[in-house]
């Protein structure tokens, strides 16, 4: 396989790596980091991939595990990631009682979940997989994704309630 | 639309069903006891919306950098190497003939000369006390 072939095939699949390595390492240089990392990773690796069907979950069971392994040794090294996109906490801080931007509510909430959670949410809600699809990017079986799918999806709302009372009190 | 919330909070939902919820909280009239799925689904579609910023490179930057370090290394120590020449050209230059007329040289020559003999006498003169105690050394010996 040659660069142009290899290129052509992970273009589609470009985007949904990065934004899962974003809802991940919440930093987008982190992400953007680690996605080229791991298109070296199967570039340099692309004679062991037999099955280019799947090259889509492949690519993203790779960013999953990459990007995992980042947070792991960011917390041994006792280190956090450093991340310097926040553009709106100065004004999340003035404005706490009356959130302006929903949305970065709703962020917020997802960033504060755990990274399994975050990885369902991103690969379900967002990326829209099938759950066989979900199933062989994380190894989990189909039942512990629909478990957990729905109590990311339960805690986001009750949170979201929660928050919003607050701001019409 | 209710039961569907509740298939969709279970995790039970297939992808079509929730194309579905999408459409419907996509419309601007909900209910405000829904208000929490809308948001939910737009977050969502907003952050579908995001593309890797980056172009595929398939080269690591960290081989461009190992080059990049090797250069400068070698420049480094030609720079270094080439400067220290120079110096050790410089010194004698700089020092040898500052002075053209011999009259002056030889008073500046018997000024230096006079400076070392003045240092060496002071020397010499704390060697005055040795001498006192030799003396009395002397007439010890002498006496016994």
């Amino acid at each position: 396989m040659n660069q142009n072939t290899f290129i052509n095939l992970i273009d589609p699949v470009k985007d949904k790596m990065y934004r899962l390595a974003l809802r991940l390492l919440i930093s987008k240089e982190s992400a953007e980091d680690a996605t080229q990392e791991v298109f070296l990773k199967l570039w340099n690796g692309n004679k062991k991939i037999k099955d280019y069907a799947n090259l889509e979950a492949f690519a993203m069971r790779v960013t999953r595990n990459y990007c995992l392994d980042q947070l792991k040794a960011k917390q041994n090294s006792n280190l956090k990631i450093a991340h310097t996109n926040y553009e709106s906490k100065e004004a999340s801080v003035h404005d706490q009682l009356e959130v302006t931007d929903e949305l970065e509510l709703v962020s917020q909430i997802v960033e504060g979940l755990p990274e399994q959670q975050r990885i369902i949410f991103q690969l379900r809600n967002i990326e829209q997989y099938e759950f066989e699809e979900i199933a062989k990017i994380t190894k989990m079986n189909e039942t512990a994704i629909r478990v957990a799918l729905s109590r990311v999806r339960k805690k986001i709302r009750e949170e979201l309630l929660k928050k919003h009372n607050y701001g019409i009190e | 639309m209710e039961s569907l919330l509740k298939k969709y909070e279970e995790g039970n939902t297939t992808l079509a069903e929730e194309k579905q919820l999408q459409d419907y909280f996509s419309s601007a009239e909900i209910p405000v006891h829904l208000w929490g799925y809308k948001m939910i689904f737009a977050y969502s579609a907003n952050e579908k919306k995001r593309t890797y910023p980056g172009k595929i490179q398939l080269t690591s930057n960290k081989r461009q950098f190992f080059f990049i370090g090797i250069a400068a290394s070698i420049l480094l120590a030609i720079g270094v190497f080439s400067w220290q020449n120079n110096n050790v050209e410089e010194i004698p230059e700089h020092n040898l003939g500052t002075i053209e007329d011999p009259q002056e040289a030889y008073h500046k020559t018997k000024e230096a000369l006079q400076m070392v003999a003045e240092v060496f006498n002071a020397g010499r003169e704390d060697l005055e006390y040795l001498n006192e105690f030799n003396k009395t050394k002397n007439k010890f010996i002498k006496n016994q």
